[in-house]
C-alpha cells in the first residue's frame, strides 16, 4: 500500500517537468497512479470482502508513537473504488478537456495526482494522526486545484475560502482526534473502534471531530465553500467535489459511527446537521442558472443525505448510506463531466442560453439523463435502490425516526425537482431560445462519461454486483436478534417505501413543473433568509478577523521604541518579579566583595551609569555607556575570567563604533522632555528593573540545589574535548549545538540590519526623512552586544 | 574615531601616492596621514593575531568568537581610516560570503560525524608532528570554531557596509 502512495507521490513530482514537454498528454501518464490503485484494490477485493482486511505497517516517528499503519477493509475498499476508479476516468477525461498546451498544466497534473494520493492515504490510514496528515494534505492540494486559474479573483477567493473553512475544521478535528487518542490510550483507529472508550472527554472529542467532518463535507453552516469552489476547472469539481474530497467527512463519520453513534451528542448533531444540509442544498439548487452551481448545491444536499445515512448508526441506514456513496460518486461525476463537455463545446453553462442540445449531442444527453434519473431516484438505477433502502431504514421506528424520514422525504422531493431542472436546463429545446451551437466532442472525451453513467445503470439492474461491497460495510453493525440480512434489490415488494418513492417523484415533478411560481416564492423569501446567509457570515468573519488584527496591531505596534522597550521591561518586572517577591527570601550571608578593588570598579561603573542616564548630549551618553561596559569587563578580569573579559572588551569596542555610525545621523543632543510625567514613568520603570535584576541575581546565586555542572566540564574538557580552555571547549564542543544556533541568529541579525537600512533608504527617497529607520537600526545595533554576551555566557 | 568625522591631520602632500589602498577616494580634508599609516602598519598584525586567537582558543583564552571580533576590529580600523573604498579594497567579497560560508562550515562539522556513525557535532582530534612547529593537536572543533570566526567577521563587515555606508551618505 505504501508503494501505491509512493507511486502517486513520484508521478506528482515528475508531472510538472513532463507536462512542460508533452502538454496535456501528461494526464495519460499520471492516470497510471489511480489506475494501478484500482487494479490492486480489485485483486484484494475478495479477501477484504471475506472479512480479512489487508494491513501494512511502518514506523514513522517511533519516539512519538507515530506509525504509517495502513488498512484496507470494506469501507476503505468502497472509498478506494471511488477514489481510484472515478479518479482514473477523470484523469483520462482531463487529457481531452484542457487545451493541448495550456500553461501550468504539468503542475496541475502533479497537484491532482498528489491529491489522489492524499485521498488514498486518508481512507487507508489506520492511525489518527496519519489520517489527520492526509486530511490536511487534501485541503492543501484542493486549495491549489481550486485556485488553478490564479489570475481570476473569483478563483483566488474561492480557493482561500475552501482552505480557511476546511483547515479551521481540520484543526478543530485535530484536537478531537488527540482527545480521542488520549481517552483510548492508542492512536490506532482499528484498535479504538474495536474497543471504543467512553466518558465525557470522548463526547467532546466526537463533537470536535464532527466539526472537522462537517467542514470537509460542506455541511450547513460551512457549505458555501463548495459552490464557490466551482471556480475550479470542471474535472476538479467532478473529482474533488463529487467523488473524492467532500466524501472525506462522510467517510470519517461512516468510520466512527459503528462504535460511537450511541454516544450522547452524536445522533442529534449528525442527523440535524445532515437533514438541514440536505433541504437547504436542494432548495438553493432549485434556483441556480449555472449548471455547475446547480450541481454544486445538489452535491451539498446529497452530502447531507449521506451524512444522515452513515451517521444514524443502524445497520439498515449504513447499508443505504454505503450504496448511496457509490451511486452518488457515479452519477455526480457523470453529471459534472457532462457539464464540462457542454461548457467546452458550447462555451456556456448558463441554462437560459442552452437549447436543443439533446438533439445535438444525443450520446451525452442519454448518459447525463441516466445519471440525473439515478440522482432523482428513478428505477432501475442505483440511486433508486439507495433511496429506497434509506426510506426503508427510517420507516419503522419511533418519533425520531419518523422526523428524520420526513426530512429525507422533503430533501428527496427537492432532489427530484432539481434533477429534472438539470436535464431540462442542459438538453431541452426551450421556446424563444435559438438552438445552441456546439462542436462535436472527441470520442475519448465522452468515453469516461459514458463508462460512469452506464456503471450507474448496470449496478442498478444487477444490484448483486454491488451488494457484497456495501454489505461488508454494513456488517460492522451486528445483526439484531431476528433481523434478516437485507440485500440490495430493485423490487422489495409492495411496501410503504415504494409508495413514498413514487410520491417523491410525483411531487418532485410537480415542483419542477411549477418552477415559475416556485421561483417567485424563493425570491420573496430570500431577503428574510439573507440575514442568515452562511456565505455572508463567512465574509463577515473574515473581514472581522482582519479588522481585529488591524486594530490590535495599531494598538500594540505603535512604532515607538521607548514604548516597546517599556513594555518588555514592565513585563519583566511584573511577571517574574511577582514570582520573586512571593516565593523566595534572601538568607543573610551575603558578601559585599571578594577584594576591595572590586568595590572600586563597581563604584566607577555605577557612577558612569548614572552619568549616562543624565547626559544631555548623545555622544556623552554613549561614552559613559562604554565606560560601564569596560568596567564590567574589568570585573571579569578580577574574577578570573579572561575569555569573558576579552570578549566583553571587544564587543564593547565594536558597539561603540557602531554607535558612532548611528550618532552621525542623529541630533547631537537628546530632545528635551516637556512632560514631567513621561520622565517620571521612565525613572520608575528604570529603578524597578534595576531593583528586580539585583534581587534576581542575588536570589538565583543562592538558589542552587544541584551540584554545579562546571566541575564535570572541567574534568571532561581535556580528555573528551581535546582542549584545556574549558570555556572554548564548552562553546564549540559540549554545547556546540547551542553555538550553532547562536551563530545562525548572528547571521539573521546581520541580514536584518542590512534589510532595515535598505528599507529606510527606500522610504527616505520617497519622503525625504529616514528618522524612523535609523532609530530602528540603532535599536538593532543595541541588540548586538546583548546577543554576543549571551553567547559568551553559554 | 573622531578623525573619521572631522579629519584631524590634513596631509602635507596631498596627491602623493596612496598610503592606504582605496583611501584616495576620500576628500583630502577627511584623510589623516597618521591614521592611515598606523592602520597600514597594524592591520595585518591584528589579522594574524585574530587567527592566533582562533587557533590558540582551544587551550588558552581566545577562540573563534573572540578571534572574529578582533578581525572585525581590524576591518573597523581600515574603514575608519579609509572609508568604504578602503574596506572594499581589503575585503573584495560580499559580507554574505563569510556569513554563509561560516554557517556552512559549522553545519558541515556537525554533519560529517554522522557519516562516520557518530553523533551530530561529535568531535575528534589528531596529533600531528609538523616540521618546525613541533607537535600540534588538531581538533575537529577547530573547523567549527572557524565557522564561528567567519560568521562574526561577516557580521562586522555587514554592519560596516550597511550602517557605515548609510552614515556616509
Amino acid at each position: 500500500m505504501l508503494a501505491l502512495l509512493a507511486l502517486h507521490l513520484g508521478l506528482a513530482l515528475v508531472a510538472p517537468a513532463v507536462g512542460a514537454r508533452i502538454g496535456r498528454r501528461v494526464f495519460l501518464l499520471v492516470a497510471l497512479a489511480p489506475g494501478a490503485t484500482a487494479v490492486w484494490a480489485a485483486t484484494r477485493a475478495g479477501q477484504v470482502l471475506d472479512g480479512r482486511p489487508v494491513t501494512s505497517g511502518g514506523e514513522w516517528v517511533p519516539g512519538l508513537g507515530l506509525t504509517l499503519d495502513l488498512r484496507l477493509d470494506a469501507l476503505a475498499l468502497l472509498l478506494v473504488t471511488l477514489v481510484a476508479g472515478v479518479g482514473t476516468l477523470v484523469f483520462l477525461y482531463c487529457a481531452s478537456y484542457f487545451p493541448p498546451r495550456q500553461a501550468g498544466l504539468g503542475r496541475f497534473a502533479g497537484v491532482l495526482t498528489g491529491f489522489a494520493g492524499a485521498m488514498l492515504g486518508l481512507v487507508l490510514a489506520d492511525d489518527l494522526i496519519l489520517l489527520y496528515v492526509f486530511w490536511e494534505l487534501t485541503s492543501v492540494t484542493s486549495y491549489l486545484l481550486i485556485g488553478f486559474d490564479d489570475e481570476q479573483e473569483e478563483s483566488r477567493r474561492a480557493a482561500q475560502q475552501a482552505l480557511l473553512v476546511t483547515t479551521l475544521g481540520g484543526l478543530v478535528m485535530l484536537v478531537g482526534l488527540i482527545l480521542l487518542g488520549q481517552a483510548a490510550g492508542t492512536s490506532s483507529l482499528s484498535a479504538i473502534l474495536a474497543d471504543p472508550p467512553r466518558g465525557g472527554s470522548v463526547a467532546l472529542a466526537l463533537v470536535l471531530i464532527l466539526v472537522g467532518a462537517f467542514t470537509k463535507s460542506a455541511q450547513v453552516p460551512f457549505h458555501p465553500w463548495l459552490p464557490a469552489a466551482m471556480a475550479a476547472p470542471t474535472p476538479v469539481s467532478a473529482y474533488l467535489h463529487a467523488a473524492a474530497m467532500v466524501k472525506a467527512g462522510v467517510y470519517l463519520v461512516a468510520r466512527l459511527a459503528p462504535a460511537f453513534a450511541v454516544v450522547g451528542p452524536w445522533r442529534p448533531v449528525v442527523l440535524t446537521v445532515g437533514l438541514l444540509t440536505m433541504v437547504i442544498g436542494g432548495w438553493r439548487a432549485l434556483r441556480q442558472y449555472d449548471l455547475k452551481r446547480l450541481l454544486a448545491f445538489g452535491t451539498v444536499s446529497q452530502l447531507g443525505f449521506l451524512m444522515v445515512l452513515v451517521g444514524a448508526g443502524t445497520r439498515e441506514a449504513a447499508l443505504a448510506g454505503a450504496t448511496l456513496l457509490l451511486a452518488h460518486g457515479l452519477f455526480k461525476a457523470t453529471l459534472f463531466l457532462s457539464v464540462g463537455i457542454i461548457d467546452h463545446e458550447t462555451g456556456t453553462r448558463d441554462l437560459r442560453q442552452l437549447s436543443g442540445l439533446g438533439r445535438r449531442l444525443p450520446v451525452l444527453a442519454v448518459v447525463s439523463t441516466l445519471a440525473a434519473l439515478s440522482m432523482a431516484g428513478v428505477p432501475p438505477l442505483l440511486g433508486f435502490i439507495s433511496k429506497e433502502a434509506a426510506y426503508q431504514a427510517f420507516l419503522h421506528g419511533g418519533v425520531a425516526d419518523t422526523a428524520v424520514f420526513a426530512g429525507l422525504f422533503v430533501g428527496s422531493v427537492l432532489t427530484a425537482a432539481y434533477s429534472a431542472r438539470f436535464v431540462w436546463g442542459a438538453f431541452a429545446s426551450k421556446p424563444g431560445c435559438a438552438a445552441t451551437r456546439a462542436h462535436d466532442p472527441a470520442p475519448g472525451f465522452v468515453a469516461p462519461v459514458v463508462v460512469l453513467g452506464v456503471a450507474g445503470l448496470g449496478l442498478g439492474l444487477l444490484p448483486f454486483l454491488a451488494d457484497p461491497l456495501v454489505q461488508a460495510y454494513a456488517d460492522s453493525y451486528p445483526l439484531a436478534a431476528g433481523e434478516e440480512v437485507e440485500h440490495l434489490a430493485l423490487w422489495h415488494g409492495l411496501k410503504p417505501a415504494l409508495g413514498f418513492s413514487v410520491l417523491t417523484l410525483l411531487l418532485g415533478g410537480a415542483l419542477f413543473a411549477a418552477r415559475e411560481p416556485v421561483r417567485g416564492l424563493q425570491r420573496r423569501l430570500s431577503p428574510g433568509l439573507g440575514a442568515v446567509d452562511a456565505d455572508r457570515s463567512y465574509e463577515a468573519t473574515v473581514t472581522g478577523v482582519d479588522r481585529v488584527a488591524r486594530r490590535s496591531t495599531s494598538l500594540v505596534q505603535t512604532g515607538s521604541l521607548p514604548v516597546y522597550l517599556g513594555m518588555v521591561l514592565l513585563t519583566l518586572v511584573l511577571v517574574p518579579g511577582t514570582a520573586l517577591l512571593s516565593g523566595t527570601r534572601l538568607t543573610g550571608d551575603l558578601q559585599a566583595y571578594d577584594r576591595p578593588l572590586q568595590a572600586v570598579v563597581a563604584v566607577v561603573v555605577a557612577v558612569a551609569a548614572i552619568a549616562a542616564a543624565r547626559a544631555h548630549r548623545r555622544f556623552t551618553a554613549v561614552l559613559h555607556l562604554g565606560a560601564v561596559g569596560y568596567g564590567v569587563a574589568v570585573l571579569y578580569v578580577l574574577q578570573g575570567g579572561p575569555d569573558l573579559a576579552l570578549t566583553q572588551f571587544l564587543v564593547e569596542t565594536l558597539a561603540l563604533v557602531i554607535f558612532m555610525f548611528v550618532l552621525r545621523r542623529l541630533p547631537s543632543t537628546f530632545s528635551r522632555r516637556p512632560l514631567r510625567l513621561s520622565q517620571g514613568v521612565r525613572i520608575v520603570v528604570a529603578l524597578s528593573v534595576g531593583a528586580f535584576v539585583t534581587c534576581a541575581v542575588l536570589v538565583s546565586s543562592q538558589a542552587r540545589t544541584a551540584a554545579p555542572a562546571s566541575q564535570a566540564y572541567l574534568d571532561r574538557s581535556l580528555p573528551d574535548g581535546g582542549g584545556s580552555n574549558v570555556v572554548n571547549v564548552v562553546l564549540v564542543d559540549f554545547r556546540g549545538f547551542d553555538t550553532l544556533g547562536e551563530i545562525t541568529v548572528l547571521a539573521v541579525a546581520a541580514m536584518g540590519i542590512a534589510s532595515l537600512v535598505l528599507a529606510g533608504r527606500g522610504r527616505r527617497s520617497k519622503q525625504g526623512g529616514g528618522e524612523t529607520a535609523l532609530t530602528a537600526v540603532g535599536g538593532q545595533a543595541l541588540d548586538d552586544p546583548t546577543m554576543t554576551e549571551q553567547q559568551v555566557r553559554s | 574615531m573622531s578623525a573619521a568625522g572631522g579629519g584631524v591631520d590634513r596631509p602635507a602632500d596631498s596627491g602623493a601616492q596612496p598610503r592606504l589602498p582605496g583611501a584616495d577616494h576620500l576628500d583630502d580634508v577627511r584623510r589623516s596621514v597618521v591614521l592611515e599609516t598606523a592602520v597600514r602598519l597594524i592591520f595585518h598584525t591584528v589579522l594574524v593575531f585574530s587567527v592566533y586567537l582562533l587557533f590558540a582558543g582551544h587551550n588558552q583564552p581566545g577562540g573563534g568568537f573572540v578571534g572574529g571580533l578582533v578581525a572585525g576590529a581590524a576591518f573597523v580600523l581600515r574603514y575608519i581610516a579609509g572609508g568604504r573604498a578602503a574596506l572594499a579594497a581589503a575585503v573584495p567579497v560580499d559580507p554574505g560570503v563569510p556569513l554563509g560560508g561560516g554557517l556552512v562550515l559549522a553545519s558541515l562539522t556537525g554533519i560529517v560525524p554522522w557519516l562516520f556513525g557518530g553523533q551530530f557535532l561529535q568531535s575528534d582530534y589528531v596529533e600531528l608532528d609538523l616540521p618546525l612547529l613541533g607537535i600540534a593537536k588538531l581538533t575537529s572543533a577547530l573547523a567549527f570554531d572557524s565557522g564561528v570566526y567567519l560568521v562574526v567577521v561577516g557580521l562586522v563587515l555587514g554592519v560596516l557596509r550597511t550602517l557605515g555606508a548609510e552614515a556616509e551618505r
